[in-house]
């Protein structure tokens, strides 16, 4: 008989080895010791794998939409100040002020109406996946409300 | 036994329902144990860590069929865990020799000349013939190689071959 089958053979009778009959009193012994675990009736379920990618490019978006709109928010100002921009003025002036203010106005509007949806969006998405934990709901969604209108404030000024 | 219906139990936090799957097999989990530290007291005692392992970790068990499964690979580890701690000289069990597998003319036995191997050649070959564990699953266990495993399984085959060879062979 080979060394290989001598182990399986042996492995085979150490499967039907009888337990000792204190054994049940044993494990229980340790199980006792062991407190119960406080967990809720409902196993959290772990987050999944695309959540905080999904939450970082959201937020990425939001900051991408507050840094886009200083940009043009910058781009228009030197318009009312530039010297070509007083010069223009002269022909009508107050239409071009009011044109550029217009134009300004909508287009923060229309980034603080994206910025919101980002900004829903994301809480949508906490929700649904952090409702088992509610300590780290909080948090994400106080992060998110601070920089909501933070962003908001920002775009709206 | 509804080994589902115990698991959702055991989950719930009842420790009957988890001492009752366990019981359930108890030859094979005590004969298990028994392989990897060789006496009844330490056997005893790495099923007690188990026990305690699977009660505070049965909430992330996702399939309550694979139950027995995943509690011999938590008493493997247990087992690989303490004979790697418990370095300290282990004498030959008192009553041992009354093993049906015991060779009595030479005082050489197959388990015993396992235990004398390395470490990693021993836990391979226990892993690999008492514990039923595929090469994939030992090298998940031991964090090696899959070829690892397999030249381990060779070196230590061929010693104990060296050790045990002339006693063996002819035997039928």
């Amino acid at each position: 008989m080979n060394i290989e089958e001598r182990l399986r053979e042996d492995a085979a009778r150490f499967a039907s080895m009888p337990a000792p009959g204190y054994l049940r009193q044993h494990l229980k012994a340790a199980l006792d010791a062991v407190p119960v675990p406080h967990r809720s009736s409902r196993a959290v379920r772990p987050v999944r794998k695309w959540f905080v990618p999904a939450v970082a490019v959201l937020t990425l978006a939001m900051a991408a939409l507050i840094l886009s709109a200083g940009v043009d928010t910058g781009q228009y100002m030197p318009l009312l100040t530039s010297s070509q921009s007083q010069d223009r003025a002269v022909y009508a002036p107050e239409q071009s002020e009011a044109m550029v203010q217009g134009l300004s106005w909508d287009h923060n509007w229309k980034a603080a109406a994206i910025f919101g949806g980002l900004a829903v969006a994301a809480g949508a998405l906490c929700l649904v996946e952090l409702k088992g934990r509610p300590r780290l709901l909080v948090l994400a969604l106080s992060a998110l409300a601070l920089l909501t209108a933070s962003g908001l404030l920002l775009l709206l000024r | 036994m509804d080994v589902r219906k115990q698991v959702a139990l055991a989950k719930s936090g009842d420790k009957e329902a988890l001492l009752d799957l366990v019981m359930a097999r108890q030859q094979e989990f005590y004969g298990l144990s028994y392989v990897y530290m060789r006496n009844e007291q330490d056997a005893a005692d790495v099923l007690q860590d188990m026990m305690v392992i699977l009660f505070t970790r049965i909430h992330t068990l996702k399939k309550a069929s694979a139950f027995y499964s995943w509690a011999k690979q938590i008493l493997v580890r247990c087992c690989l865990s303490r004979l790697r701690t418990n370095k300290r000289w282990q004498p030959i069990p008192e009553g041992y020799e009354q093993t049906t597998h015991m060779r009595a003319d030479t005082g050489l036995d197959l388990l015993n000349a396992v235990h004398r191997l390395p470490a990693s050649q021993r836990d391979v070959i226990l892993l690999y013939y008492y514990s039923d564990k595929t090469f994939e699953e030992i090298s998940a266990i031991m964090q090696c190689p899959v070829g690892t495993v397999k030249s381990r399984l060779h070196q230590g085959l061929k010693k104990l071959r060296g050790w045990l060879g002339n006693e063996y062979r002819g035997e039928a």
